[in-house]
């Protein structure tokens, strides 16, 4: 009987050579895909509250941030510029509430937010926990956040303990119900070239409340995905030391051949991928596009412990940017789904 | 200690709180103005950028920094006298039209400023005739800085570069570009005088070019 894609990622979870290069999706463009395979993946968030939208539709979130689309990132969306609801984070108290979780139906939430998916051919992973370095961001801009950390840690600690209980009360109200197969955090953290702050702070004011997330899914012997770009790879110990067993989008910028070496099978790597490089550029060849693919693969695919994902950036409308989305994805399934066959 | 080593101490620390008093206390003690500038904020943050580019600091340090350093100027400001004496320069700085991302470049903004320039900060998504009407409007403007944080908006940026390469105040400033996507190919292939990797060699590389 052949093996679904579920199956096939759930083999790289547990440490084996899966029977093909696995596939998290291609963004944004993963309808594309020529042959049509199930996700091996679906990633579960549920909405506990209806969506709000505000008159440039962007959406506000619980907190009230409010959000903007842009062209450039075809839709995506990021916290409107100079609109931030916190200045102050000693202050925080009277500007940032959560909103109550009296009376929620957590099985109904939970069962309608998997009722699409086949959980025979793919793996449901529940989002459990957004950033909180991110969440800080979002309230009060870059700068003002990287600030208050330096000069306020107890208030940023505060704050971060207030939303941590919000998320925690969240997830292990939803976690039985929906019965995932991996639990996802994130936290992006870093850029390109570096942490934004140095280990020590992140240990201090962050780890504290990321393992209490993480103890959500370690609690019930669910492995765990991070969500961490940029050059991020100082934390991995840190992640580990908390049942970390997945890191997506492991970004090139980091030391991936070394980190690969390091830990086998351990620490799957999602992606591989040069997001910035020549291969996302607007008028990159058919070729260069697809040697990109099979790089990726052939460094990062031997033995198992990777699955491949790529992004693919365009703007809205951006035809040159869905060329390089088919070209990927048709790569993938030519290289990719028989890289293990060929390699005996 | 003398004064201006407390001063400069207190910027590389952050020490916003303290930093107006010390400056107060160095020109009451007979400092001269462009000195307690000089050796005690622009070169600390230049020690602060260098520690920055080693890792030895990240960029909160390096950002309540910059904030001290610009407190501390508050105070200075008044005792400066001829301000073309004590600037290096004024720089205009930008991410280009369709980016809203801000981190990076309010991060050059802060350590060129840092650095002793004037700067004009037009903010994220700025539209090429902004960066034009900026430079061609002001003629103490000798460095143009522009971010673009994704490769979609590299096209922007080769756009605003060609605009700015065709202004007619083009002799008068020079061209720097940055950010994640940027490499110092892309910045040869769209026609720009230097890349920087970072905001600390941004500053670096904008005292260079004013020098040029």
């Amino acid at each position: 009987m052949t093996m679904t894609e579920r199956e096939n990622l759930l083999r790289v979870i547990n440490g084996q050579e899966p029977g093909w290069v696995p596939r998290k999706g291609i963004v944004p463009y993963a309808d594309l895909d020529p042959e049509q395979h199930k996700p091996c993946c679906v990633g579960v968030m549920p909405e506990l509250f209806p969506p709000k939208v505000n008159a440039k539709g962007g959406r506000i979130d619980v907190f009230g941030v409010e959000y903007e689309p842009t062209d450039s990132t075809d839709g995506m969306q990021l916290p409107q510029p100079n609109n931030f609801i916190l200045d102050d984070i000693t202050k925080w108290r009277d500007v940032i509430k959560a909103p109550s979780l009296e009376g929620i139906d957590w099985r109904a939430i939970a069962e309608k937010s998997v009722e699409r998916v086949d959980r025979k051919e793919s793996c449901v992973q529940f989002g459990g926990s957004s950033g909180f370095f991110q969440t800080l961001v979002n309230f009060m801009g870059f700068t003002e956040g990287l600030i208050a950390l330096q000069e306020e840690p107890e208030e940023c600690m505060a704050l971060i303990d207030y939303i941590c209980d919000y998320q925690e009360t969240i997830a292990r109200n939803l976690i039985g119900y929906i019965k995932p197969d991996i639990y996802s955090m994130g936290d992006d953290n870093a850029t390109a070239r570096s942490p934004f702050f140095s280990i020590d702070m992140y240990r201090e004011i962050f780890k504290p409340f990321h393992v209490r997330m993480a103890k959500v899914a370690t609690e019930l012997g669910l492995p765990i995905d991070m969500h961490d770009c940029g050059r991020c790879e100082d934390f991995i110990e840190d992640w580990r030391e908390y049942g970390v067993k997945i890191w997506n989008p492991a970004q090139v910028m980091n030391d991936l051949v070394g980190i690969k070496k390091k830990y086998g099978n351990d620490l799957i790597l999602t992606g591989c991928w040069d997001s910035s490089g020549p291969a996302g550029w607007p008028h990159s060849t058919e070729d260069l596009v697809r040697q990109a693919v099979r790089d990726c693969i052939d460094t990062f695919a031997p033995g198992g412990g990777f699955c491949f994902w790529a992004s693919v950036y365009g703007a809205k409308g951006d035809d040159l940017a869905k060329q390089r989305a088919f070209w990927v994805t048709d790569e993938y399934n030519k290289y990719g789904r028989t890289f293990y066959q060929k390699q005996g | 200690m003398t004064k201006i080593q407390e001063i400069a101490a207190a910027v590389e620390a952050g020490k916003s709180k303290i930093i107006g008093e010390l400056v107060q206390a160095a020109l009451d003690e007979g400092a001269a103005p462009l000195e307690i500038l000089n050796v005690g904020m622009i070169d600390a943050m230049s020690i602060v950028g260098d520690k920055f580019q080693k890792e030895e600091i990240f960029i909160p340090e390096m950002l309540v920094a910059a904030r001290a350093m610009k407190k501390g100027v508050e105070v200075l400001q008044p005792h400066l006298g001829d301000a073309e004496a004590a600037t290096v320069g004024k720089a205009v700085v930008g991410t280009v039209s369709g980016d809203l991302h801000d981190i990076g470049k309010n991060l050059v903004s802060m350590m060129i400023e840092s650095a002793g320039f004037e700067v004009n900060d037009l903010g994220v998504d700025v539209a090429l005739n902004q960066f034009v009407a900026a430079v061609e409007g002001d003629e103490k403007v000798n460095v143009v800085a522009l971010s673009a944080l994704l490769t979609t908006t590299m096209p922007a940026m080769k756009e605003t570069v060609a605009a700015l390469n065709a202004s007619k105040a083009r002799g008068r400033f020079k061209i720097m570009v940055g950010g994640a996507p940027i490499t110092p190919e892309f910045c040869k292939e769209i026609g720009a005088d230097a890349y920087a990797p970072d905001a600390a060699s941004a500053a670096q590389k904008a005292k260079e070019l004013a020098k040029a």
